[in-house]
C-alpha cells in the first residue's frame, strides 16, 4: 500500500477549511495499519510530515522528536463524501 | 470443525490462544516478545499447543495481529490489532461499546458498534508516553521488576502528584520524587493515575460510551482498574487474571473460526 503523504506548508486551519480532521501522530509500523483502518471506515486519509508540529513541542520532546522526524507523519482525514 | 489459533505480537509480549472446535478457549502461552519477533510467535504458538493437549495439525486456520503479525510466517491471515481487540472484547462481554487497550507501547480507544464493527478509534498522540513502557520504567528506576507494579501500588497510601509520563524521562521524575521523600508505592500509584488522566482523554475524543471493557497489560493492575472504573462510574468491564492480556490473541482466534468456517462451507 502506498502512504499518502503530502508535502504542504499549510496551516492546520487550513486543512480543517479544507475539511480535513486531525487525527493523531503515528510512525510505522502502526503508520500503514492506521491508514488501513481510517480507508476502511470510509475515510480519505492524509499525512504530512510532522516537521512543524516538532517546532512547536517542549523541549524535552523536542530532543526525542528531532531524531525521528523523518518516519513520523500526522494523520489527517476526511469523509469520502466531503 | 478443526481447532484454530490467534496470535497476538506485541512491542513486548507475544500472546498465542487455541480455541477448540466450540469456540471455547483451551491454550494460551505468553512470551517476551524481544527482537525475534518470529522466533517468540513460533514459541508462545508451541506453548499454547502443548497447553490445549492439540498438535499443529489440529490446528485449521491461524490468524495474526499486533505490532509484528506480519512476522508470523505459519500464520493465513492477518487483522490489524483494533479489530482484533473488539472482537476479543466482544467475546468476553458483548455488550462492549467502547474499548480501552492498554500495551506496552500504546494506548488505543475504539468504538464499536452493535455488529463489533469499529466506528472510531483513537491511538495515543505522538509517541510512548503514558503507556507500559512508563510504568516499567518507573518501577525500574526504583528496582522494582514488572511482576512487582501491581503489589507495589496497591500498598500505596497517598499517591503522589507525576508531572510528565515521558519514558524517557521517567528517571528524573523518579529521582525528584525519591529526593523529596516520596515512597515508591506512592510514586508508583501515582504513574498509574497519571495514565488514567490521558485514558480519559482518549475515550473522550472518541466519544465513548457505554459498556467499557478494559484490555491489555496494564490492566492487570488492580489500582488502574479501580481509578478507572472510579472515573468511569460504572458499566466497566475487564477480563479476569491474565485473560486481560489475551484479549488480542482471542479476538483473532475467535475471526480465525469465522473464516474456516467459512472455507470448510466452501469445500
Amino acid at each position: 500500500m502506498k502512504l499518502p503523504i503530502v508535502e504542504s506548508d499549510n496551516t492546520d486551519a487550513e486543512f480543517e477549511n479544507d475539511g480535513w480532521r486531525r487525527q493523531f501522530v503515528a510512525s510505522e509500523p502502526r503508520l500503514s495499519e492506521m491508514c488501513e483502518l481510517f480507508n476502511s471506515l470510509g475515510k480519505e486519509v492524509m499525512l504530512v510530515p510532522t516537521i512543524q508540529e516538532v517546532e512547536e513541542l517542549d523541549e524535552a520532546c523536542k530532543a526525542c522528536f528531532e531524531s525521528t522526524k523523518e518516519s513520523t507523519f500526522t494523520i489527517w482525514t476526511r469523509t469520502n463524501s466531503d | 470443525m478443526k481447532c484454530v489459533a490467534g496470535l497476538d505480537v506485541g512491542s513486548t509480549y507475544t500472546k498465542a490462544t487455541i480455541l477448540n472446535s466450540e469456540g471455547d478457549l483451551i491454550g494460551r502461552a505468553m512470551r517476551n516478545t524481544g527482537f525475534k519477533l518470529d522466533e517468540a510467535a513460533r514459541k508462545a504458538f508451541d506453548v499454547a499447543l502443548e497447553d490445549a493437549g492439540v498438535s499443529e495439525s489440529d490446528i485449521g486456520y491461524v490468524i495474526s495481529t499486533g505490532y509484528g503479525r506480519h512476522r508470523v510466517d505459519f500464520r493465513d491471515v492477518t487483522v490489524t490489532a483494533l479489530t482484533a481487540a473488539a472482537r476479543g472484547a466482544h467475546w468476553f462481554f458483548p455488550n462492549s461499546r467502547t474499548v480501552l487497550d492498554i500495551g506496552g507501547q500504546t494506548m488505543k480507544a475504539t468504538k464499536l458498534d452493535d455488529k463489533i464493527k469499529v466506528k472510531s478509534f483513537r491511538l495515543n498522540d505522538k509517541c510512548a508516553a503514558g503507556t507500559g513502557a512508563f510504568l516499567e520504567k518507573t518501577a525500574r528506576y526504583m528496582d522494582y521488576s514488572t511482576e512487582q507494579i501491581g503489589a507495589l501500588a496497591m500498598s500505596s497510601k497517598k499517591e503522589v502528584e507525576i508531572s510528565g509520563v515521558c519514558a524517557v524521562f521517567a528517571e528524573s521524575e523518579v529521582i525528584n520524587q525519591l529526593s523529596i521523600g516520596s515512597e515508591p508505592s506512592d510514586i508508583m500509584q501515582g504513574a498509574m493515575v497519571s495514565l488514567v488522566g490521558r485514558s480519559l482523554q482518549l475515550m473522550r475524543r472518541i466519544k465513548m460510551e457505554p459498556e467499557y471493557t478494559l484490555v491489555g497489560g496494564i490492566m492487570r493492575y488492580p489500582t488502574m482498574v479501580q481509578s478507572l472504573t472510579a472515573e468511569l462510574g460504572g458499566d466497566v468491564n475487564v477480563p479476569e487474571g491474565d485473560l486481560v492480556q489475551f484479549v488480542g490473541a482471542i479476538g483473532a482466534a475467535t475471526l480465525a473460526r469465522q473464516r474456516l468456517a467459512k472455507v470448510e462451507a466452501e469445500e
